[in-house]
């Protein structure tokens, strides 16, 4: 055996370097096989956090602290964190420090985003926390709910203009136009009724919200993030509303138009429920109609009834 | 008296020289390699026993200790393997490893070389037209300052291994609470630091007794002044070194 | 040929050698004599640059040795093989080992070669069936001869010889003397024997240099060592008589 030493040497530093990686990886929490990726974290205040802290995402741990430091020009905190590969945080997460240094248990918080949210890709940066009280974020948004409404204010007004025209015009079917306007006021009736749905789970959530906001200024802690999150899905929900309410509207504008141009299916078209999608056929047949009017109107008057069969 | 002031500094020279005629044939290790791996066994892979020994006992009584002095209800348990975990791998993992080997691997160089020098061997290698300093100085220091980093760690898995081990069989905390402490506090820096100390006391233990026994004179009681005065001036050697690294490193 | 050219040497107050000057032609066998303690080994070790000189110079065929680099001296030394006092065997090999050391170093031979040359080493010594063997399992003699093989295992032009008789008993000596000239007429080697007995020196030496008192005091052919006006020299061999008494060949020169 004339590399016996040679051997004996190499299996003894094989097995060192392993246990030493083996060793410093266990003791840095992250995992013996696998790798991680590096995601990068911004905080006001480190509050004590050093290379090495642990990582928790509602409390387990999924990654490290790689590195971090001052920038100097923004004044903020800046962490590289060692995640797990396998561990997916969706976009719209926060990270927070958490713990006190005192007695050594500082750590990072990530607090998740939205579950249907896609996953963070590797370096991204996470956010801490909004900071400030939910009423500021509420008021964020209201010019832009306040907006939404003005437009459909807008497009009522519109059709309510629209209507008194038509109703105004001594040209018209006025018995048509009346069944119209019937069926119009249906129309908006039935919108409004299919929307109390969503008014009403609008303002559970918002009760709901206010019931979060209580256990906020009760508590500390995750709970205003829950209470945020889902003061956003109300939202979102609200903003659904208001954009089929918009729709409403424009349903409305189309069927004044018809009405102006003195389309006597204008009833049929507002009780059809494929009414988008025939709209560009309706528009290419009052085209027709037209031509004929202007070619024979005597006719075309008199034929109003079989108009309104076809 | 002159003499006795300058003689610090006469061996001084004697040993950087010896060390640079020794890196100076570096180039040859080829020529010299089974010596090397005979020379990396015996100071390395033999020393692993009792490397293990010391370090089992250290951890033990290290974290058994620990845990006597900090038993009040204010500090978690968890802070035992804080303090037990970073100070093996940061200090006693290298230091322990070092003192013994001094006594076992120092004083056998400085006997085997002091041997081969009061016994013409040295001069006959010279005369040979062989690199006596490359021969057989080159091969011990480069076994230790290669193999010790091997040492080091078998000592910190060995010490943290047996202080986990203690501290949850003998009741003072868990398993777990020790990792969990340990992790808390573990810091990339203990270890490195704790290797960097690793490669200078291999150095200087190995180079240490090599000097001595290289340059022993007067028989079987020179054997005997240089296989003494290597293991101790290795330990001294080793105490300094490690103020140094910490003051430097830390 | 080997000269040394007024060489001074001392180890911290206490001077060893002082102006020491003398010429070895190629092919002789000189032996070097003195008390114990004179300074033989010191002058010895000189010749292969053991030792530095304070003053004065070695010069091995016009090359000072003390002035070429390290890896000049190396190749050099290659052309001496040394006969230290104790043998000085590497205890760690075995004797095979230690006779096939220089030649793993110096030489082209493979393995068989290798072997065969060793085993003419061992032969030409006189020695066999210890190849096995650790030096530690060895007589003094043997390992004397062990180390004379491996001395002249890459076949150098000067074999030194630093007391290759003492601690050996009359009889073993007498193998060793007959060794060393037979070496010195089979391989036309130039030879130094640094020795204090007399019967060794004139069993082998062709010419003799007395060293005393930091000096060589005489320098002659071994024939006329007892035609000398030199006290100390007189003494010296006087003495030497007494020692070893009835066993002491003629005085009229080396025995065949």
């Amino acid at each position: 055996m004339e590399y016996s030493n040679e051997i004996k040497v190499g299996i003894a530093i094989v097995i060192a370097v392993v246990a030493a990686v083996f060793g410093v990886r266990f003791l840095q929490d992250l995992p013996l096989f696998g790798d991680t990726y590096a995601v990068r974290a911004e905080f006001e205040e480190a509050s004590g956090l050093t290379a090495g802290n642990p990582v928790r995402m509602k409390g387990v741990n999924v990654g490290s602290v790689g590195s971090i430091r001052l920038d100097q020009e923004t004044q903020t905190v800046r962490a590289r964190l060692r995640i797990e590969e396998g561990i997916s945080i969706p976009e719209g997460s926060h990270a927070k420090v958490a713990g006190f240094s005192g007695i050594g248990g500082v750590r990072i918080s990530i607090l998740p985003g939205p579950r249907e949210n896609p996953p963070l890709p590797p370096d991204a940066t996470l956010s801490a926390p909004p900071e400030g009280s939910v009423f500021d974020r509420l008021t964020d948004q209201a010019p832009e709910l306040a907006n939404k409404a003005d437009s459909v204010l807008t497009s009522t007004n519109a059709t309510m203009a629209a209507l008194s025209e038509q109703l105004q015009n001594p040209e018209s079917d006025l018995r048509q136009a009346l069944a119209s306007a019937n069926n119009i006021a249906g129309d908006l009736e039935s919108v409004t009724e299919a929307e109390k749905e969503t008014l009403r789970a609008l303002l559970q959530n918002l009760r709901s919200v206010s019931g979060d906001l209580d256990t906020f200024m009760g508590e500390n802690g995750d709970s205003l993030d829950v209470a945020v999150r889902r003061l956003n899905q109300s939202l979102d929900r609200l903003n659904r509303g208001l954009a089929s309410f918009e729709e409403t509207s424009a349903t409305l504008d189309t069927v004044a138009t018809k009405l102006n141009e003195g389309d006597g299916t204008a009833g049929r078209l507002l009780n059809d429920p494929t009414l988008y999608l025939r709209l560009d056929s309706a528009a290419a047949r009052t085209n027709t109609l037209l031509k004929d009017f202007q070619r024979d109107p005597g006719h075309y008057l008199n034929d109003m009834t079989l108009v309104k069969v076809f | 008296m002159l003499d006795t002031l300058l003689s610090p500094f006469r061996a001084l020279g004697r040993y950087a020289t010896l060390m640079g005629r020794a890196f100076a044939s570096i180039d040859k290790v080829g020529t010299y390699w089974n010596n090397l791996f005979i020379q990396m066994v015996r100071v390395g892979i033999d020393s692993i026993p009792i490397v293990a020994l010391a370090a089992a006992f250290t951890g033990a009584v290290f974290t058994v200790q620990t845990a006597y002095q900090l038993e009040t209800p204010f500090i978690p348990k968890t802070i035992i393997g804080s303090i037990v975990a970073p100070s093996i791998m940061l200090e006693l993992g290298a230091v322990i490893a070092g003192f013994i080997l001094a006594g076992r691997v120092g004083a056998r160089i400085a006997a085997e070389l002091g041997t081969m020098r009061v016994s013409e061997q040295i001069d006959a290698l010279e005369v040979m037209g062989l690199n006596s300093v490359g021969f057989l100085v080159l091969p011990r220091v480069l076994a230790g300052v290669l193999m010790f980093p091997v040492l080091y760690v078998v000592s910190c898995v060995v010490g943290i291994g047996t202080g986990i081990g203690v501290g949850h069989f003998g009741g003072f905390l868990s398993a777990s609470e020790f990792l969990e402490g340990a992790r808390q506090f573990f810091k990339l820096l203990d270890p490195t630091i704790g290797l960097i100390k690793s490669f200078a006391f291999g150095f200087i233990i190995t180079s240490v007794a090599c000097y001595k026994g290289y340059y022993t004179g007067g028989g079987a009681v020179g054997v005997g002044d240089s296989t003494t005065q290597a293991a101790v001036l290795s330990c001294v050697f080793i105490l300094v070194a490690d103020l140094l690294i910490a003051l430097l490193l830390l | 040929m080997i000269e040394i050219q007024n060489l001074s040497k001392g180890f911290g107050s206490l001077q060893v050698l002082e102006g020491v000057s003398l010429q070895i032609h190629d092919g002789e066998t000189i032996a070097i004599i003195g008390r114990s303690g004179s300074g033989k080994s010191v002058l010895m070790k000189h010749l292969v640059g053991l030792l530095t000189p304070d003053e004065g110079r070695v010069l091995v065929d016009g090359t000072d040795i003390d002035t070429i680099p390290y890896e000049a001296l190396r190749r050099l030394r290659r052309q001496f093989g040394v006969l230290f006092q104790g043998g000085a065997l590497f205890d760690s090999m075995t004797t095979f080992e230690n006779v096939a050391f220089p030649l793993r170093y110096f030489s082209s031979l493979d393995e068989k070669g290798l072997q065969d040359r060793v085993q003419e080493c061992l032969d030409l010594v006189r020695l066999s069936g210890v190849g096995a063997k650790n030096p530690t399992e060895l007589s003094g003699g043997m390992r004397k001869r062990v180390a004379l093989a491996r001395a002249i295992a890459i076949e150098p032009e000067y074999i030194l010889y630093d007391e290759p008789t003492s601690g050996l008993d009359p009889e073993t000596s007498n193998t060793i003397n007959d060794l060393i000239r037979h070496l010195a007429e089979a391989l036309n080697v130039t030879s130094v024997v640094v020795t204090h007995d007399m019967h060794s020196v004139l069993s082998i030496a062709d010419r003799v240099a007395f060293l005393h008192e930091r000096d060589l005091e005489w320098v002659g052919p071994v024939a006329g060592i007892h035609k000398c006006s030199n006290p100390h020299l007189n003494a010296f061999v006087k003495a030497n008589e007494y020692q070893v008494g009835d066993t002491t060949p003629a005085l009229s020169g080396p025995s065949a």
